[in-house]
């Protein structure tokens, strides 16, 4: 176990290392990001001042070594913005998109592994239909258009939600349902396919021959083996929740790290957006690091892979 | 003998024929999707002739005149028209154009990048594949909104922009499943009897191993189409895709967010094409694999 944990941090830690890079040299490649920085109204002499200023007149890797050596010393840059430590901007806004998260996902737990069990317990029945359909529609429903319709029709119409902000808990119904939603159908479709494959099982028809109920097969025998897929599954959507938060956010009007990827974007703040790709990144790899830790603790056999 | 064998071969013939296509027309969710994605094509390559007005046609005394079905609207302008006073309708006609350019556009380049990976990570397994296998999760940890959006920001918006970085991004599904597929294929008789003829690298690859991917290609392709339609969506309705005045749906939803109160309908009509075309999209996808794959029938 030891020994897996070890190889499997190292991979990590090179993953996260060859992501950032990548992500660096992507954006600066995109375009000139001194003429970024200087404005649509600058002159070619502003932006040479700000390419010497900034260091953009050095070659790719020279700057990015020397941002991360920053990044090692926990300095992540200077908004050019906000005029503040990135970091310390940074941890007010993730605290809010983590937050979001972890309600989304909650929701889409609870909903799509209950309807994932039944349909993999009734395959072809009305309520795997049902399941299916409620899947698709998800797969097909572009998030914001559907945080739009949720607005138009509980803000607007109704006028029973806030349309935006986080005044209060009642302003987090809407973005939780949107996101969750967004995770759902995977989870939903794994659960189910899971459901099914552990139902053939040899060891659920003897513990049916043992007489025991149906909802202790259902629950402690097969979903219990259908699990380790679906808490992969379930980190890798969480890193995908925070970064679908950017969509969500803005059409909330939500200050968490999404609309703040999106502000500085429209500004050019060229190292807040460095950062905030580098932090989504590192989410990613730091929750498949745990999760395929969890897998390696319930399953001995993962190890060996 | 040899005739009624003969005879026999080309009626099992005809019989597979025949319930290769049955199997297609009793799929029904298959069957829908298909015919929402034709529609939309049809809708894309004869906008000229369909759209009843000029897409950027701007009349301001007639602007946001809502659509047939509610009070107000009339014939004229059968879904209404826009803060700008442009007809709806032949905008969300000419948007079908830009959303389907997207989704080949993205399938290709990121096709042709998937494949490649793919098939060099299955073929050679060993190192090779270790190497492609952490290409492919360092693509998953990227946040693929956030790195479109900054790139697009920075190269500037237009539909090529869009259309490469999308595909320089959605490639990983294309290499997992073409790897996965290439592996299976690599250790098939027909595989071991090219290379004991002597067949070089190229030619197996070439001959014996990309045929045999062309279905999981067209499966993967679709899906991915699907994806790169609802991203640009996204990034267009941020502000940071296909640039204005082009009447993508998600920009025209993008635009009609400031009328929420009083014209929900600006939004709500090109966000009903962009799920119709979308949830076409995959029906698609997904029936296409459950018809052309044996192992994905269930």
């Amino acid at each position: 176990m030891l020994n897996y944990a070890v190889r499997r941090i190292f991979m990590a830690c090179l993953l996260a290392l060859f992501v950032s890079f990548i992500s660096y040299s992507l954006i600066f490649a995109a375009g000139d990001p001194a003429a970024a920085v200087a404005g649509e109204a600058s002159t070619a002499a502003d932006a040479e001042r700000i390419r010497q200023l900034y260091g953009f007149d050095q070659p790719i890797l020279v700057q990015y070594l020397h941002w991360l050596s920053g990044v090692l010393r926990g300095d992540l840059g200077t908004s050019l913005y906000f005029d503040q430590p990135v970091a310390t901007l940074l941890l007010g806004r993730f605290a809010m998109t983590a937050q979001l998260g972890i309600f989304a996902l909650i929701l889409a737990l609870v909903i799509a592994v209950p309807l994932g069990v039944a349909a993999g317990r009734w395959p072809n029945s009305i309520i795997d239909r049902l399941a299916l359909l409620f899947a698709v529609i998800g797969q097909a429903m572009p998030s914001f258009w559907f945080a739009l319709l949720l607005i138009i029709l509980f803000s607007v119409k109704l006028s029973i939600l806030p349309a935006s902000g986080t005044a209060s808990w009642q302003s987090f119904i809407m973005p939780t349902i949107v996101l969750g939603y967004f995770a759902m159908p995977a989870i939903m479709r794994l659960t189910r396919s899971g459901m099914i494959s552990a139902l053939e099982a040899d060891y659920i028809r003897t513990a049916r021959a043992m007489g025991l109920s149906e909802a202790r097969v259902l629950f402690d025998y097969a979903l219990r083996n259908a699990a380790l897929p679906i808490i992969s599954l379930s980190s890798a959507q969480f890193g995908f929740l925070l970064a679908g938060s950017v969509v969500v956010e803005s059409v909330f009007a939500i200050h968490g790290a999404g609309s703040l990827a999106w502000e500085s974007i429209a500004r050019g703040d060229l190292p807040t957006i460095q950062a905030l790709v580098l932090c989504f990144s590192l989410f990613y790899v730091v929750l498949t690091l745990l999760a395929d830790m969890l897998n390696a603790m319930l399953d001995p056999r993962m190890r060996s892979k | 003998m040899t005739e009624a064998s003969a005879f026999s071969a080309e009626s099992s013939k005809v019989n597979a024929t025949k319930s290769r296509l049955f199997r297609w027309l009793r799929h029904g969710s298959l069957m829908l999707g298909l015919l929402i994605f034709v529609t939309v094509i049809v809708m894309a390559v004869f906008a000229p002739l369909l759209a009843p007005y000029d897409p950027y046609l701007q009349s301001l005394p007639a602007r946001f005149t809502p659509p047939v079905w509610l009070p107000g609207g009339g014939w004229e302008h059968p879904l209404g028209t826009d803060q700008l006073g442009r007809d709806y309708l032949s905008r969300i006609i000419y948007g079908a154009q830009i959303s389907l350019s997207i989704g080949v556009g993205t399938a290709i380049v990121s096709g042709i990048i998937g494949t490649f990976i793919g098939v060099c990570a299955g073929y050679f397994g060993g190192k090779v594949d270790s190497v492609a296998m952490f290409v492919i999760t360092a693509r998953l940890a990227m946040p693929v909104i956030l790195v479109a959006l900054a790139v697009v920001a920075l190269a500037g918006s237009s539909l090529t922009v869009v259309m490469l970085t999308l595909g320089f991004l959605l490639w990983d599904r294309f290499a997992l499943v073409i790897r996965a597929t290439t592996i299976q294929l690599r250790s098939s008789e027909f595989v071991t009897a090219a290379e004991l003829q002597g067949a070089s690298v190229l030619q197996i690859i070439g001959h014996e191993i990309l045929p045999n991917l062309l279905n999981n290609l067209i499966v993967v392709a679709t899906l991915e189409m699907a994806q790169a339609m609802i991203l640009e969506a996204a990034l267009s309705f941020l502000g940071l895709g296909v640039p204005a005045p082009l009447p993508s749906w998600g920009l025209m939803i993008s635009e009609g967010k400031a009328s929420i109160l009083f014209e929900p309908w600006l939004i709500t009509i090109p966000g009903v094409f962009l799920f119709a075309l979308v949830l076409g999209t995959n029906l698609l996808g997904d029936g296409l694999r459950d018809v052309m794959s044996p192992h994905g029938r269930n």
